[in-house]
């Protein structure tokens, strides 16, 4: 039976990361978002999340449209099925860990560092 | 996880956290309620009305572009309990006149919104269990004040003076779940 610290390490890294875990939760709670609302939400320099967001669509798991609207160009952002089903799926998982981890605390107490 | 938890509340709530947005018609609904008080024109002429409900759609307008600005847009899922919440509202408002009844229905629905936005909001909005207590509280005014159009008088101002603060106090909350963007260090 695997620990769960070794679970921990076969999570999907390309989801896992911090940042790209705040946007692909972010994008899931809504349609789609703009450039400007994911940099505030996550607190993340242009340049930081330009790279994140490139490595998202690259996995495909975001798609960014850029438009005009009025005379301003909008970048927005829309998560797309495989990126929807991943960060479920990436939730499910940790939700599981974490329930392995708390009966695995319960099976095996630490060793008595007084003996 | 906390900042998880953030993350997924300020994106579901966002355009409902745009407190300052809602502000304007507030305040018509505030003038309209004392027009006959303070005379500030002649009461029940419609053109003023009009022309009250133009400037708050203009202001509205100008808030909303403040918070595109600052804060940016979100296309959210689309959801009916702002038709419902509407619905209720009316009807509240019709039975309340035609009955007279000594307990508001108008308040109630009020304090039932609040209630049931604060049991949505994980604890970030705990303001709102306040306000659906006072509007609770103020739905009973009709067994205390008579007649009941001056008992209705005084529940139109609670509510709309508790729900000003309630958005300014949304407004707050989304400056503060939504920390400042970071530019790059030149």
């Amino acid at each position: 039976m695997t620990t769960p610290f070794e679970s921990l390490a076969g999570l999907d890294r390309l989801v896992h990361e911090p940042a790209r875990m705040a946007i692909l939760t972010a994008l899931a709670a809504c349609k789609s978002a703009d450039f400007l609302f994911l940099q505030n939400l996550t607190g993340l320099t242009k340049g930081n999340l330009s790279t994140h967001l490139t490595r998202l669509e690259e996995g495909k798991l975001i798609e960014v449209v850029k438009e005009i609207v009025g005379k301003k160009m909008v970048t927005r952002i829309v998560l797309t099925e495989p990126g929807r089903a991943a960060i479920n799926q990436h939730w499910q998982r940790l939700q599981e860990l974490r329930d392995q981890a708390e009966q695995w605390q319960a099976e095996e107490p630490p060793p008595d560092e007084t003996a | 996880m906390e900042t998880l938890k953030r993350v997924r509340f300020v994106t579901t709530h966002f355009y409902s956290l745009q407190g300052l947005r809602y502000i304007p018609v507030m305040l018509v609904a505030l003038i309209v309620t004392l027009e006959g008080r303070l005379a500030l024109y002649p009461p029940g002429r419609l053109e003023y009305r009009f022309l009250l409900l133009l400037l708050a759609y203009a202001a509205t307008e100008i808030i909303s572009r403040y918070y595109q600005r600052t804060f940016g847009a979100v296309q959210s899922e689309r959801r009916t309990s702002a038709i419902i919440t509407f619905l209720a509202l009316a009807a509240a408002v019709v039975t309340d006149v035609s009955l007279q009844a000594p307990v508001s229905l108008f308040g109630l629905v009020v304090a039932a919104f609040w209630g049931y936005h604060w049991r949505q909001s994980h604890g970030y909005r705990s303001y709102y269990a306040a306000l659906a207590v006072i509007s609770a509280l103020t739905a009973f005014l009709p067994m205390v004040i008579q007649p009941v159009a001056e008992a209705h008088f005084w529940l139109m101002m609670v509510l709309i003076v508790t729900s000003l603060g309630g958005m300014i106090l949304d407004h707050l909350l989304l400056v503060r779940l939504l920390p400042r963007q970071n530019e790059e260090p030149s």
